[in-house]
């Protein structure tokens, strides 16, 4: 298909590669710069070092706030991750009466803005116990997650076909056999994909976070947040590192286990529950 | 499809019955609230206007390469969608400091003698919700390419489409309801973008969605931010139903 | 200037070489004649019709049409159009304008373009004034044809290409198009370039068939030439349901050879120069030629018992296994009478109704 359009595949490419290096410029600019020593941020780095890692590594305040982001990930994956999963399959296998209703609700969180959905639910839960808490924080990320599971999910079986399930019923396997043998194993990728997916997004989230955490709770993003807003210390350059490799590390496993496509997918999803 | 916000319970009368229509009317009435109000939307329209394009670019790009190039594509397109909203304002921010790259480059370049600000403005808010925008609306319109039958485009060569015509009278056509969509995500997303104009732009640059944070969490007037937060969400739903009505319109041919 | 299209040696390639789609294919087609690729899936004959249409170029090779070589030419400057396996009517365009579209693209001025559009829906028999302003969505499946048939005949190309365009119909809509088909491309005289697999497809639309396989033209002709005179042994195969025999020549008589099997037995055929004795060589026996009877009939005829009957409605076939363990497929019309299971008979075929190839 290539060959008669010559001409605009190569404008098509120098495009690319200008909005490619657009896409990942900041990146960049954070990777080089959190190796510079010096006490203010400037480009070009004056040197090389690990200074401000170290600085990072040892300040309780920083560490905290680590602590409370991989903590909240944690309780927001475990919640989310079995919600999503189940929702996808209640939808994909059963007909029941409000299951356009429910696939509405699921979503909803996601397209939501992530400002709204704090506010909310700040205010919802301000009078109660659960004011200021992890849990309050890890509930408002599991909204958001399951929804982004669910969509992952969906995508992820669209590919699965049911009558496997249907094959080990007839062979005599109860329901909840079949699901241990034949459901799990065949969605493991979808399904650890979804697990990580959970914790990133609850881990890189800030928005919300910023509305429910307090300072006992804070989260990374939030910490980094108030660094840019208020004193900017170039160990903010260190955090935001962590966040990339996070991030990174977690795509890169998720790309491995169920492939760029299906992840696009995800795109298309939200499309279509339009 | 009408979007009911199931989970959001207003709280309006917060504290006192009597406050309610008080802020409302404060709302309706406040010329600060309606200028914050068009700045938020004089900032959505060029967001929107700038990333479609780009985004077109790019996932016809994507969508009509295979293999290592479409990975590699993918990949950095998703990139960002993982590093959360901070982490890339900060990026941008250091690009556009006062000692940060941008500038470096110009005075490397001899173009001008002074390191400018060019961070806290209106084009850098632009640059970085653009750059927030990018890699959804990309993948929207990946999928619609992707979608459209390849047989079409033979057929409009063989019946005489030069490539450019094949473009503007089958692709473009056809690939119209992601642009919508993706349109329409690109400016509900800068409508209600929070963290990126308050860490690139100045205190001039303030979205509704700023002042709604203000007034929640530092006025602490949880009513009005309520109000505003409402019509935000309002706003969000006319976007929507418009948007819907405008695909219905536009795909005259039913799926 | 009788030829239409014509191709000279074209080769193409796909994955680096390693898979050969056409291997050194040259045909020539004349005008007004409607000329068929047959052959199973995977035999290049899509791919030569797109190299013909200017969608793929060959690694090398020339294409002509009309006299003209075309080879260098982009598709869209190419005059031959081409209908597709799924028909690939524009879904955001109405009737009349996925008709108007190459008349769009070639600039022609309005009041043309309307009067040829109508002119040639009228051609394919659907009323401009109900089927204009439809979406493809809106039509019938036979409809969709016609319109796509339309589309490439406003434009009055040097050939119109055909990729398989019945392939997404049932049975007896496809039956019925087909026919309709050929006769509307006789009437106005086009030439076309049709492919399919279908090999009943193949016998009642054309003029002249080329059996394809593996990229290679492995033989063309009139259909009935095709299907009697099969020259290999792949083509008596694919065409209809043949017996298979192999043997060697025995003796050469005046009229007949006789063939001695590799089962044993010894059948005679129909004089044919090229085979003297002891020469290998093949038989074709097509299952309807022989004949079963309780009394011997023919030239040819053996002992057998009949091991399967299959029915199928308008035929029936048996399976005969004659005593030297040979089993002959036999496929006779449903006059009523039939034979059982278990049944000895005779089977029986003349001289000239086996065909010798030498492989």
């Amino acid at each position: 298909m290539g060959k008669m359009k010559f001409e605009g595949s190569k404008l098509l490419n120098v495009a690319c590669f200008f909005i490619c290096l657009f896409l990942l410029f900041p990146v960049i600019i954070i990777l080089i710069s959190s190796f510079d020593p010096a006490k203010y941020i400037r480009f070009p780095p004056s040197g090389f070092s690990m200074l401000w890692y170290q600085y990072f590594l040892s300040n309780a305040n920083w560490q905290k706030a680590f602590a409370n982001s991989l903590y909240i990930a944690t309780l927001t994956t475990l919640i989310s991750v079995p919600c999503g999963v189940l929702a996808a399959l209640a939808y994909r296998k059963y007909n029941f009466k409000f299951k356009n209703l429910l696939n509405t609700i699921v979503v909803l969180p996601y397209v939501t803005p992530s400002l709204l959905i704090g506010i909310t639910i700040l205010m919802t839960f301000s009078r109660t116990f659960l004011r200021g808490t992890y849990y309050l924080v890890a509930a408002a990320h599991s909204l958001w997650s399951t929804s982004f599971i669910y969509l992952l999910m969906q995508a992820a079986l669209s590919n699965y076909d049911l009558t496997f399930e249907e094959a080990a019923m007839d062979l005599g396997a109860s329901p909840l056999r079949t699901f241990i043998e034949v459901t799990l194993p065949s969605l493991k990728s979808a399904i650890i994909s979804s697990v990580i997916f959970g914790f990133i997004t609850s881990f890189g989230e800030v928005t919300m976070a910023i509305f429910l955490t307090t300072s006992e709770t804070i989260t990374l993003p939030v910490a980094l947040w108030k660094s840019l807003k208020f004193e900017l210390h170039p160990v903010a350059l260190v955090a935001s590192m962590i966040c990339i490799i996070f991030a990174v590390g977690t795509m890169a496993i998720i790309v491995k286990f169920v492939g760029i496509e299906t992840l696009s997918k995800i795109g298309a999803k939200t499309e279509m529950s339009k | 499809m009408f979007r009911i916000s199931f989970f959001i319970g207003k709280p309006l009368f917060c504290y006192i019955e009597g406050f309610t229509t008080e802020n409302y009317l404060r709302f309706f009435t406040d010329p600060y609230a309606h200028r914050l109000l068009m700045f938020t939307l004089e900032l959505s329209v060029p967001v929107v206007l700038i990333t479609v394009p780009i985004a077109y670019v790019m996932a016809y790009a994507i969508s009509r390469s295979s293999g290592i190039k479409r990975f590699v594509l993918m990949i950095v397109t998703i990139f960002p969608i993982w590093i959360n909203l901070v982490v890339m304002a900060f990026g941008w921010n250091m690009i556009f400091a006062k000692y940060g790259f941008l500038n470096f480059c110009l005075m490397k370049l001899g173009l001008i003698s002074d390191p400018q600000p060019l961070g806290y403005n209106f084009n850098a808010v632009v640059v970085g919700l653009v750059y927030v925008c990018l890699p959804y609306v990309i993948l929207t319109l990946v999928s619609v390419l992707d979608n459209i039958d390849p047989e079409l485009e033979d057929a409009a060569k063989d019946l005489g489409a030069g490539k450019l015509r094949c473009f503007w009278e089958v692709t473009l056509p056809l690939s119209m309801p992601g642009i919508i969509t993706g349109g329409t995500f690109s400016f509900i997303w800068a409508m209600s973008s929070f963290v990126v104009p308050s860490i690139l732009g100045s205190p001039l640059e303030k979205t509704i969605s700023i002042e709604i944070s203000n007034q929640v969490l530092m006025t602490l007037n949880w009513p009005y931010g309520s109000v505003l937060s409402l019509v935000l969400l309002s706003i969000i739903g006319v976007a929507l139903i418009i948007s819907n009505m405008v695909r219905e319109r536009v795909t005259k041919w039913v799926r | 200037m009788s030829v239409a299209v014509e191709t000279r040696n074209i080769v193409k390639t796909f994955d680096k070489g390693r898979v050969v789609a056409v291997d050194n294919v040259s045909i020539c087609v004349r005008k007004k004649e409607i000329f068929t690729l047959l052959g199973p899936s995977g035999s290049g004959k899509s791919t030569l019709l797109r190299i013909i249409d200017g969608l793929e170029r060959p690694d090398s090779g020339d294409v002509f049409i009309e006299g003209e070589c075309v080879t260098d030419v982009p598709t869209h400057k190419r005059n031959v159009c081409m209908v597709f396996q799924r028909l690939a009517l524009f879904p955001h365009k109405n009737v009349f304008e996925n008709v108007a579209f190459g008349l769009k693209m070639r600039k022609t001025d309005k009041t043309e373009i309307k009067k040829r559009v109508e002119e040639t829906l009228a051609m394919v028999e659907l009323d401009p004034k109900i089927y204009a302003a439809r979406y493809p969505q809106q039509l019938s499946g036979g409809e969709m044809q016609r319109v796509a048939l339309a589309r490439a005949m406003v434009l009055r190309p040097a050939v119109i290409l055909f990729d398989e365009p019945l392939a997404s119909l049932d049975k007896r809509l496809r039956d019925k198009m087909r026919v309709e088909l050929k006769q509307l491309l006789k009437k106005f005289n086009i030439t076309a370039i049709y492919v399919t697999h279908d090999q009943e497809e193949a016998f009642t639309l054309s003029d002249r068939i080329a059996i394809m396989n593996k990229g290679k033209i492995i033989q063309v002709g009139r259909p009935m030439e095709v299907y009697e005179r099969p020259r290999s042994a792949f083509v008596a195969n694919f065409l209809g349901d043949t017996n298979i025999l192999k043997g060697v020549v025995e003796k050469v008589g005046t009229k007949s050879i006789s063939i001695k099997l590799k089962e044993g037995i010894s059948i005679l055929a129909a004089k044919e120069e090229m085979f003297s004795s002891t020469r290998d060589v093949i038989v074709c026996l097509r299952a309807e030629k022989i004949v079963l009877s309780n009394e011997p009939l023919y030239e040819n005829r053996f002992e057998a018992l009949i091991k399967e009957v299959l029915f199928s409605g308008e035929n029936i076939e048996y399976l005969a296994e004659l005593q030297e363990g040979l089993i002959l497929r036999v496929k006779e019309k449903n006059r009523g009478q039939t034979f059982n299971k278990g049944d000895k008979v005779f089977v029986n075929w003349r001289l000239q109704d086996s065909v010798l190839i030498s492989e």
